[in-house]
């Protein structure tokens, strides 16, 4: 699932730039702010599953645990910012800095975990994380919240609070980190972490006995993932303008993301997007239909997709289409070519 | 230019490898032979930095390794292959090799270049974008090969890389072997089927439950007392 | 001093009970190398099976062990039968992970389908005796726990009793050891696969009883459980079902004493702790054996 097309590089990045003048027209043409912030969160999700997608599509380390890099990224830049008066801006940067030393913190001793195993392990890494901040109010002179969180005071359009009235602004910002971190995605994908990354994944033994540093790597890629995940929890929080260790702690954040990643295609960097795109609209359909009842059939169509595509479509559906797309041509190709035959004779 | 000096190896209480001292030189094509479960493959995990031995020394080019890691073994020049062969499978040929030639660059570009060359050298060029898990056991006998080889080795471990081939395939490897050789890079072979043995190897060891009883010529090595005792009621391919 | 006698009474009590939930997972673990998500939910089921007898027809909750226990185990063995079973057969991995996100997927459809039914409102169950309590030289038991600790017990003898004593328990620690030559033998893999799923779902239905009366009932509270019992089985040694028991104990006592002396999050954080370290460093458990 993890062929990589290293001959022509350059039809994907056509379409990425094609995507990108096209996102980026979106928020001139479309005033409705509803609109606008469902494509936000689109975007942030499909940030988000391409971010984990680096270290688990690309290493095969299965994390579950991620929303824990999401809250240490938002919590980090709004407590720098009620506490110090720091800008979110540079509050966002230590944010992922503080995730990726986290981020070694618990990977680098549990790499040694296989697959299920280390899922688990980041299972716990994001309890015990919910469970701290929900049980602390004070570290020291620093006020977290506990289990009512954070709330960010409201002030209006500033570029140095990070705070914008129009969602336009919003959009393009998460429109410029999704951009920057598929580029980094691809980039990584393309180049020797990416084939390193890759041997990782199919055959940790193998890739070693042909020289390369399993733990470097690992670690390389659960570190970025850490960073770029943390900086999306930033925006979150700006975002939102609050933060509380229930929903960017849980459990169920991770998930979400893992299985946007799983049902756009785990592996690809185009994958994750499609995913995105596919739920979360699916997702605010629901909302716009069901009112109240909403949250709790979202959660199982989600749990029901998850189940689905592991079952019927582990490649993810992005994977699925190319086949389709492939076979469709193939058949064409053939029929087209028996047909000129036949005339010919 | 590898050393092992008085090499052991136990696992659990069963003696897989007992204080064995071999020389290989370089340019050499050196086989280990031996009945099933002598510790060949035991031995080859030593040097190639798997587990390190309980008790002796191995020497690359003067230089002790026993204590190192596969990567760091491969960069110092060693490559190997595995008796199962292990390629990556969802992976074309051609992105198999480039993980090997990953190692002495770090330009894509560079890196395919190599791994091209590698291939065409292994004979399979024809297949170079097909994925690995499609190949025939043949072509992914040779696609372990080229793997190895395009880390540029000094010494290329070999694990019974005949095994499952038929035997125009084994004449073909075995040609290809002997090309490897001629380009410079010392071969340890581990080797059941006696014709490539006595084809290739200027240099013979014998292993029998993991103690040395044989090292010199392969026109010895048959006539020996103790390597016939050995083989005596054990199947043992000759074609 | 009283206090930490006290602590350390009430810790194994609700450690023992913990430890029945988490032995349900360990003998799914065990016989099928299958980390089950959903093992709190079906405590859940199980929970909210007891509270509808006891509201329907006022029966006490603890006879309702019986239905509550078959009702887990019919639907433990259709989802192994219809759902697990599958995602085994296309997987080579020993401890799949497809699994572990497919019970996920189950888990999330749980909880939610729970929610739309019965609203996520916390119920309780008033019994007679559920504010009694008993005292034992200085200390003192609420009855309810003590009659559901004994019960806990009685629960994983009966399960080990069945391991290794009974046809289907020889069937399933067979499976355990090696898939392949169990089949070879003539096992039914598959049937065998789904009676101890069904089992495992059985135990967790009837621990769900038996928290019933001393716990609150809603559709989210299987998070609780879930977590708990994954340490509790790394504690023991994953898959063994007297390892359960035993890290059952442990984490209870952890907890409960942990709570006399520091935030009591700090002493489940530190029990999560013990968890990593175990998992890296003696995934065997305390008692040192990966079987059933």
């Amino acid at each position: 699932m993890n062929g990589k097309n290293n001959s022509k590089p350059l039809g994907p990045i056509l379409v990425l730039v094609f995507l990108c003048i096209l996102f980026a027209v979106v928020p001139l043409l479309i005033k409705d702010q509803y609109i606008l912030q469902v494509t936000i969160m689109a975007l942030l999700f499909a940030y988000w599953a391409v971010s984990w997608n680096i270290t688990c599509g690309f290493a095969g380390l299965f994390s579950l645990g991620h929303a824990a890099f999401i809250g240490l990224g938002a919590y980090v830049s709004t407590i720098l910012f009620l506490e110090y008066a720091v800008t979110p801006w540079i509050g966002m940067l230590i944010g992922g800095l503080v995730s990726v030393v986290a981020a070694i913190i618990i990977g680098y001793p549990c790499f040694k975990l296989r697959g299920v195993y280390f899922a688990i392990s980041t299972l716990a890494f994001v309890s015990v994380l919910q469970m701290l901040i929900t049980g602390t109010r004070h570290l020291g002179p620093i006020d977290l919240g506990a289990g009512e969180g954070l709330l960010i005071p409201v002030a209006g359009h500033s570029w140095a609070k990070f705070q914008f009235v129009d969602k336009s602004y919003y959009y393009w910002i998460i429109l410029a980190m999704l951009v920057g971190g598929t580029a980094l995605a691809f980039s990584l994908k393309m180049s020797k972490i990416g084939y390193y990354l890759m041997a990782i994944k199919f055959d940790q033994e193998a890739a070693d006995s042909l020289g390369v540093n399993v733990v470097k790597y690992k670690l390389l890629s659960w570190c970025i993932s850490a960073f770029l995940t943390a900086m999306g929890g930033s925006f979150y929080a700006q975002l939102l303008l609050y933060v509380a260790p229930d929903r960017l702690l849980s459990i169920p954040l991770s998930i979400e993301l893992v299985i946007i990643a799983l049902v756009g295609g785990i592996g690809s960097v185009a994958g994750p997007i499609i995913g995105a795109f596919l739920l979360i609209p699916l997702g605010e359909i629901l909302r716009t239909e069901l009112g109240g009842q909403f949250a709790q059939v979202e959660a199982m169509i989600y749990g029901s997709i998850l189940i689905l595509i592991i079952l019927f479509l582990p490649g993810g559906i992005k994977r699925e289409l190319e086949e389709r797309i492939t076979d469709t041509v193939r058949w064409v190709v053939s029929a087209y070519k028996s047909s000129y035959g036949r005339e010919k004779s | 230019m590898l050393e092992l000096d008085s090499l052991s190896k136990e696992f659990g209480g069963l003696l897989a490898v007992s204080r064995v001292r071999l020389t290989l030189n370089k340019g050499e094509i050196f086989s280990l032979i031996g009945p099933n479960g002598a510790g060949k493959t035991t031995l080859f995990n030593m040097i190639a930095g798997v587990f390190p031995p309980d008790s002796g020394k191995i020497l690359f080019n003067g230089r002790r390794i026993d204590a190192l890691k596969p990567n760091q073994v491969c960069k110092l020049g060693i490559a190997r292959t595995f008796q199962i062969v292990r390629p990556f499978a969802e992976a074309t040929v051609l992105e198999n090799v480039m993980v090997g030639a990953f190692l002495r660059t770090s330009s894509v570009n560079e890196a395919r270049r190599l791994s091209r060359e590698t291939i065409d050298f292994l004979g399979l060029g024809s297949k170079m974008h097909e994925h690995a898990h499609g190949l025939p056991i043949g072509d992914r006998k040779r696609l372990e090969v080229a793997r190895g080889l395009a880390t540029k080795p000094e010494l290329l471990l070999l694990d019974e890389p005949m095994g499952g081939l038929t035997p125009t395939e084994r004449e073909e490897l075995i040609d290809i072997i002997r090309k490897i050789n001629e380009q410079g890079v010392t071969i340890f072979l581990i080797e059941h089927v006696m014709e490539a043995v006595m084809k290739l190897s200027k240099k013979v060891a014998v292993l029998n439950y993991g103690r040395l009883i044989f090292d010199g010529t392969p026109d010895e090595a048959v006539k020996d007392q103790d390597v016939i005792a050995a083989y005596l009621g054990e199947e043992y391919s000759v074609a | 001093m009283v206090g930490i006698l006290q602590g350390a009474v009430s810790g194994l009590i609700i450690g023992g009970i913990y430890g029945a939930v988490a032995a349900g997972l360990a003998i799914i673990y065990g016989v099928m190398r299958i980390i089950n998500f959903a093992h709190g939910e079906l405590v859940m089921i199980g929970m909210f099976v007891t509270f509808w007898f006891w509201k329907s027809f006022g029966i006490d909750p603890y006879l309702a062990i019986i239905p509550s226990g078959f009702t887990l185990f019919f639907i433990g063995y259709i989802i192994q039968k219809g759902i697990i079973n599958f995602a085994l057969n296309k997987t080579t991995e020993r401890e799949p992970l497809s699994v572990l996100l497919i019970t996920a997927g189950l888990s999330m459809i749980l909880i939610n389908g729970g929610i739309l039914l019965w609203t996520d409102y916390p119920k309780m169950i008033q019994t007679s005796y559920v504010l009694k309590s008993v005292s034992i030289g200085i200390i003192r038991i609420p009855l309810a726990r003590l009659i559901s600790f004994c019960l806990s017990m009685a629960l994983v003898s009966a399960l080990y009793f069945v391991l290794s004593r009974t046809e289907i328990g020889r069937e399933m620690r067979a499976t355990s050891q090696d898939r392949e030559a169990a089949k070879l033998m003539g096992i039914n893999q598959p049937r065998t696969y789904c009676l101890a799923f069904g089992i495992g779902a059985a135990i967790a239905g009837m621990s769900g009883a038996l928290l019933a009366p001393i716990f609150f009932i809603k559709p989210s509270v299987g998070h609780v459980f879930i977590m708990k019992s994954f340490v509790i089985v790394v504690l023991g040694g994953m898959g063994s079902v007297p390892g359960a028991l035993i890290g059952g104990l442990v984490v209870g006592l952890i907890e409960s004493l942990g709570s006399q002396f520091v935030n009591p999050v700090y002493a489940q954080v530190s029990v999560f702790i013990l968890f990593i370290l175990f998992l890296l460093i003696r995934p065997s458990g305390i008692l040192g054996r990966e079987r059933i």
